[in-house]
């Protein structure tokens, strides 16, 4: 059994650490500046900060080995999203050009201009050359921010996107973060009051957490938007407001935001709640709260060591709800026709809109695969247990 | 035995089990009791069943049957006879005018609805019931609503007969300022705006607020009463008078064209004026969906062939008389050429078989310029008992009747019906069916597929661990819901819901397979499977014999799980529009209501049920699962 | 000074369950504890022992319940005073625990200097952490543990390292009494050996002033006790001396239970294990009459008419049967081995 002290004995070891993190900086300065032009700058930046971190993590034994770990797996998940996305829009059986501009060729009755406009999609696609090939090229309009022309739309996916995220994430990121906030809070004061609160919370949370969000959100929309009038019920804001500079433009922005936040933070709260509340209980019974009381510890204190236990793993929830962001915005967008990337994907799957399909699902492949790398690294640094296990792993 | 009867007393299971059955019982076994098909959206129009003898008479050809059949039905009263009403009407050719009258009346009053022009809708009323228009009953009713203007009279004088004296100057300066605005919103042809002012002040609580609700509640009575018999009565034109005649007109273009046609087609080659009509005959073979324009080229073609003969007719008229010097007196020289042409002796013989020729030609082509101009509501080419004229009206009446879209839950439906006419509780049935079904083959796929990769990971260790760990981590990263999205669009519209289970057992079986494995391992080095391993087991008997049975408890849980999330899966495919369109499933249901925007207007019974059921069924579950938790989990009782 | 650390008089404590049943595992259990002194506590699992515990440490909280008598700490009864001056001055500092298991009883997640310092603040010792830390170094080194320890996570120590930490940390302020509560049966026999000796170190150097040693295994007690009580379904059956229970039991209980030792002597190759058969009484529904009856040797009908009490022999003995022990020892004597 290694025991790592490491930490503790400053001087030589601080030095150390110092110097490779300065390289680490260095590094990563460097690749941005070198592959300016072949990368955008959102790709560049990430490269940068990943093997900065995994140069600086030389500096730390035991939970360096763990974040270079991490790094390497997601890294890899990465690729084979990468492929995956890549790979399956080809497997449907036939000339994809075909399939994917029938609607369009059908208006076309010039026969030279519809080979003109198969010819400039094969070359798009490259699917003159070989899979590898095409892959490669993929990659490598990936890393330029180059996302393909959406077919029904007729822009560039990469600039739809964009324009749809700001959309999902300012609901789903405040509801996450409140719920999360307030669904632990609520969890650990119903396990320890264990009052008439607990014949309350704990059965309207567990309903909460059961309903399928989407449910949830419909019968919000039915009650709280068409029966009581108290919200609008379409769109991300009145489209008959001309000005959008306005106040009354941020005031319709506002009063059609509430309805969906509200539902989705009540989602989240139920769920927390309920986690919360049996990790606090199972927390309060063990052993070592035993131990503390009997020593003299007071109340309070013990109290604070467990919820601080009990956090643990739902910060590791917390990442697993900030990742599945935008899968999940997808049906409260769906239901309250609100203009996010879910609903974007939606009509983009209606439409058999094949790039903006993918552009997408790759979207929220990435924010998953991010945010769960983020947990665990912040994971791996509040939670000395991880660290032990990586010890042991030798 | 024990286990189960302890599961039996947790009330969290029994509570969970309950929903669950409740809703798998209903859709197991009302489609048994309703036989119906669920997707038929039409229901018998029992006037079509009780023309049904007609109908036959008809295609049988039995014109003075078919009328006597007529008036019997109409004698009979049972049907809904509107339009057999006017299909006598016609059929003895002095009713036309009343199926103009109706059929002006509709346009008014729909052109009257889209503008919400009360003004105009009366005096068309009156007239229209006045004149014993069709379904006068029922709009007697809606006249009564616009006449006088007397719940809103009522509801002015009210709000002016309300007590004023605990107002200020100002509030009493608002006051009247408020009923000067109704007064004059309600002289206007728009009375609903009136109650959106009163809303507005309603919401600003001005005061007396209370009061002002009364009349918003009395303006809204008015209103949507109205509004829903101008609805109503709409739905009914258009469904009888309208679609009807328009089939009519057109089915009467179209014959009426090949009629003509055939007409002319009878000219033969061996007429001396065959060649003279090839152009007719062009226009005839070139017809294209503009029936109108064919008529009208073939009238003016006919029209001049006629005159052409017209004219032969009377030269040879002359000819015989006269003998061959009226061949110079004609006028027209094609003509005069033709008869030129004859024999000089035998000038008169010529003539007369000329005359005949275009004679007969000229009758032909009388025949089907009169059948061409059989167009119209007329019908004047048509003859009285004519059957394949009374048929074209019979087929117009539909077989089913479309008033029952979007109706409300009343006692033949008790869920009310969706935008095509289904009932929804039929349609419920079928759909928790379906779901349920996708959701158990998810559940069995996911289940097994993660148990068996559990086992395997957590017996064998070693370099297949390595591989199958980092396999199902990729994919419990990766999110399900992308790889779902991906594989369905890649495999288009999936046809057979097994399918769609074995696609989302398919995705869902890493955290199954994850937690079987940890399971497993630690299971790996206890005393009784190292004592099996000793022994010489082979390696598939210890996993099944000495390791399955441990983690059975935690494997119907999981199963439970993963039901419950293929069953929320499926739902989430159908409302992204990804599963058979065809099909029925609870999300499907979803989806058609969101696309028809049923929960913006209000119509909950076309999704509430659906919701409720699908919660139900998932909450039901989940508690079996907490219940069974409890059990076998003692530590965190809770 | 008084030389009685701890006097308990009558003392019962019950669970309540969930149906609002008292089930009293603790019913009528009185001793003294000296000075210097270290009283064993023996019986088979679910007697009663670690309940015993938990309530003289005073420590009442759902489903335990405090039902009656007293218990004299230092010439003061614990339970009349309020939760606060209990927890500041008694726990911790005077009568201290360790418990079964010491694999869960440190927090994971902090290190075991944070924890000192925790424990030392609570009761106002006055002390600045460095101050603390030292005292901490102390008493590790002299359980022979390392300084590193004070740096270290709890999940970085092996079993009988955490077990030693334990009982250094519930020492730390020199409680007049220790409750060691089985503190090395999770432990293998090497372990076990060191942590014995450092109990017995500790009370020989007056980090702590009197034990109270709980265990089913009775071997052990033979080293360390220097009174044996032998507690079976909430009552103490015996007391006396440790060479007078373990040699010369009386009770049959405790003389079946001696009996049922292995004891690698010679000479005891042909002695034959006496086993008791049975279970302990379901103390919700208590029998009537002595609650040994089902499984004694020597029953007669009487035994089950009325309850036992406690008799006293001259010498101070203690046992619970209404035989004399004239008689419980004839008995014996004519107990005729399974093989001879």
């Amino acid at each position: 059994m290694k025991a790592n002290f490491a930490l503790a004995a400053p001087g030589a070891q601080g030095k150390k650490a110092a110097a490779y993190i300065l390289t680490a900086l260095l590094v990563g300065v460097l690749i941005v500046i070198a592959l300016s032009g072949h990368a955008s700058l959102g790709w560049r930046l990430a490269l940068a900060i990943l093997v900065a971190a995994v140069v600086a993590s030389y500096a730390m034994p035991t939970f360096g080995k763990y974040l270079r770990k991490r790094i390497y797996w997601y890294t890899g998940t990465f690729f084979v999203a990468l492929a995956l996305n890549f790979l399956l829009p080809r497997l449907i059986p036939g000339n994809p050009v075909d399939i994917i501009l029938q609607d369009v060729l059908a208006g076309i009755t010039d026969s030279s201009a519809a080979t003109a406009l198969k010819n400039q999609y094969i070359a798009q696609l490259g699917l003159d050359k070989s899979i590898l090939e095409q892959f490669f090229r993929y990659t490598g309009n990936l890393f330029k921010g180059e996302l393909g022309m959406s077919l029904y739309l007729a822009q560039p996916v990469a600039k739809i996107l964009a324009s749809k995220i700001p959309w999902s994430v300012a609901i789903m990121l405040p509801s996450i973060l409140v719920g999360w906030l307030a669904g632990n809070l609520l969890g650990a004061y119903a396990a320890y009051k264990k009052g008439i609160y607990e014949k309350v919370i704990f059965p309207v949370s567990l309903f909460l957490s059961s309903i399928p969000s989407f449910i949830f959100s419909m019968l919000m929309l039915l009650w709280l938007g068409v029966s009581w009038g108290w919200f609008p019920v379409l769109g991300g804001f009145d489209a008959q407001i001309i000005s959008k500079q306005s106040g009354v433009y941020y005031m319709s922005l506002l009063s059609h935001w509430a309805l969906p936040f509200i539902s989705q933070t009540l989602i989240v709260i139920g769920g927390q709640a309920i986690g919360m509340r049996s990790m606090a209980l199972y927390e309060l019974n063990v052993d070592y709260v035993l131990f503390a009381k009997l020593q003299g510890i007071r109340d309070r204190k013990v109290t604070r060591y467990v919820f601080r236990n009990a956090m643990l793993p739902q910060v590791s929830g917390l990442a697993l709800s900030l990742g599945g962001m935008v899968a999940g915005s997808t049906l409260i967008e769906i239901v309250f026709s609100y203009p996010g990337l879910g609903q974007q994907l939606m009509m983009a799957i209606r439409n058999v809109d094949y790039p903006l399909i993918s552009g997408c699902t790759l979207v929220i492949s990435i924010t998953m695969l991010v945010a769960n790398l983020l947990i665990d690294i912040i994971y791996g640094l509040i939670d000395p247990r991880v660290r032990t296990a990586q010890a042991e792993e030798g | 035995m024990q286990t189960i009867k302890t599961m039996l007393k947790s009330p969290r299971f029994l509570i969970g089990f309950i929903l669950v059955m409740t809703v798998v019982l209903f859709a197991v076994i009302y489609p048994m009791v309703d036989t119906r098909d669920p997707k038929a959206n039409r229901l018998p129009n029992e006037a079509y069943e009780a023309v049904a003898p007609l109908r036959a008479m008809l295609d049988a050809g039995e014109g003075e049957n078919a009328t006597q059949e007529i008036a019997r039905l109409i004698a009979q009263e049972e049907a809904d006879f509107g339009p057999y009403q006017a299909l006598y009407g016609w059929y003895t050719q002095n009713q036309i005018a009343d199926y103009k009258i109706e059929n002006r009346s509709a346009n008014i009053i729909s052109a009257a609805v889209d503008k919400m022009d009360w003004a105009g809708i009366y005096p068309t009323l009156t007239e229209y019931i006045d004149g014993g228009g069709d379904r006068s009953d029922m709009l007697v009713g809606m006249r009564g609503l616009l006449e006088g203007n007397e719940p809103v009279d009522m509801a002015l004088d009210t709000l002016r007969g309300l007590d004023t004296s605990g107002l200020d100057a100002a509030g009493l300066a608002k006051w009247q300022q408020l009923l000067d605005d109704v007064a004059a919103r309600l002289a206007e042809p728009n009375p609903p705006m009136a109650k959106k002012l009163l809303d507005d002040y309603y919401r600003a609580r001005g005061p007396m607020f209370g009061d002002t609700v009364m009349l918003g509640q009395a303006l809204t009575e008015v209103n949507d009463g109205l509004i829903k018999e101008i609805v109503n009565l709409n739905l009914l034109f258009e469904q009888y008078a309208t679609p009807t005649l328009l089939r009519v007109q057109a089915k009467i273009d179209s014959t009426a064209v090949d009629k003509a046609a055939s007409a002319v087609k009878q000219i033969k080659r061996t007429n001396a004026l065959y060649a003279e009509l090839e152009p007719l005959r062009a226009i005839f073979d070139a017809k294209g969906e503009d029936t109108a324009e064919v008529i009208r080229l073939a009238t003016e073609e006919i029209a001049r062939v006629r005159q052409h003969n017209r004219d032969v007719l009377t030269a040879a008229e002359a000819v015989r008389e006269k003998g061959a010097e009226a061949v110079s007196a004609i006028v027209d020289e094609t003509v005069r050429a033709e008869f030129e042409s004859l024999n000089a002796e035998d000038i008169v013989k010529g003539a007369q078989a000329l005359a005949d020729a275009h004679g007969e030609t000229g009758q032909r082509l009388d025949d089907a310029l009169s059948r061409l101009s059989g167009v119209g509501v007329d019908f004047g080419g048509f003859k009285p008992g004519d059957p394949s004229a009374i048929k074209i009206l019979t087929d117009g009446i539909p077989a089913s009747t479309l008033t029952l879209k979007n109706l409300p839950p009343s006692r033949e439906h008790p869920l009310g019906t969706d935008m095509d006419s289904r009932d929804v509780l039929l349609e419920l049935a079928h759909a928790a069916r379906l779901s349920l079904m996708v959701g158990l083959i998810a559940g069995c796929i996911a289940t097994v597929l993660g148990i068996i990769i559990g086992l395997l990971a957590g017996y064998i260790g070693g370099v297949l661990d390595s591989i199958l760990t980092t396999w199902t981590n990729l994919f419990l990263v990766i999110p399900s819901f992308v790889i779902l999205i991906l594989l369905s669009v890649a495999m288009g519209q999936i046809r057979e819901a097994w399918i769609t289970g074995l696609v989302i057992g398919l995705t869902a079986w890493p955290w199954t397979a994850k937690s079987v494995r940890a399971q497993t391992v630690s299971l790996r080095y206890r005393d009784h499977v190292n004592m099996a391993r000793i022994t010489g087991n082979p390696t598939w008997r210890i996993i099944a014999v000495e390791i399955a049975p441990y983690i059975a408890s935690y494997i119907v849980m999981a199963f439970i799980l993963q039901v419950a999330s293929g069953i929320i899966s499926e739902a989430t495919l159908s409302i992204l529009g990804l599963g058979n369109p065809s099909s029925i499933s609870l999300g499907r249901m979803i989806n058609r209501a969101q696309q028809y925007e049923s929960i913006v207007n209000g119509r909950w019974w076309e999704f509430v049920p659906v919701a409720v059921s699908i919660a139900m069924i998932t909450f039901g579950l989940y508690m079996m699962n907490s219940g069974m938790d409890q059990v076998f989990n003692p530590k965190i009782r809770s | 000074m008084s030389d009685t650390m701890l006097m308990v008089n009558d003392l019962k404590t019950y669970y309540r369950t969930r149906l609002k049943e008292n089930v009293y595992a603790v019913d009528g259990v009185s001793f003294g504890l000296e000075r210097g002194k270290v009283l064993g506590i023996a019986g088979e699992s679910g007697c009663g022992k670690s309940t015993l515990s938990l309530s003289l440490m005073g420590f009442y909280f759902p489903p335990l319940h405090f039902g009656s008598g007293s218990i004299l700490l230092n010439g003061n009864d614990i339970m009349k005073l309020p939760y606060e001056t209990l927890r500041k001055d008694y726990l911790g500092k005077q009568i201290a625990y360790i418990p079964q298991a010491a694999m869960n009883a440190l927090n994971p997640t902090r290190r075991i200097r944070r924890y000192v310092v925790d424990v030392l603040t609570e009761h106002d010792t006055g002390l600045d952490e460095k101050a603390m830390l030292n005292l901490a170094r102390e008493k590790l080194s002299f359980l022979n543990l390392p300084d590193r320890v004070l740096d270290a996570y709890p999940g970085e120590l092996s079993g009988g390292m955490k077990q030693r930490t334990v009982i250094a940390l519930s020492t730390l302020l020199n409680p007049s009494v220790l409750i060691a509560d089985e503190p090395s049966s999770a432990l293998d026999v090497s372990s076990q050996k060191v942590v014995m000796e450092m109990l017995r170190k500790m009370l020989r150097e007056s980090q702590v002033q009197s034990m109270i040693f709980i265990t089913h295994e009775l071997p052990l007690l033979r080293h360390v006790a220097d009174h044996i009580a032998v507690m079976y379904a909430g009552e103490f059956v015996e007391w006396g001396t440790a060479e007078q229970v373990i040699f010369d039991p009386i009770h049959p209980y405790s003389h079946a239970l001696m009996g049922s030792i292995i004891v690698p002597e010679e000479g005891m190759k042909s002695h034959s294990l006496s086993c008791i058969p049975g279970a302990p009484p379901n103390l919700k529904n208590v029998p009537k009459g002595c609650r040994f009856a089902e499984r004694c040797t020597y029953i007669t009908p009487e035994c089950r008419a009325e309850n036992q009490v406690m008799t006293t022999l001259p010498d101070g003995r203690q046992y619970r049967c209404r035989f004399s022990q004239e008689a419980l020892r004839d008995m014996y004597a004519k107990e005729v081995p399974a093989n001879a």
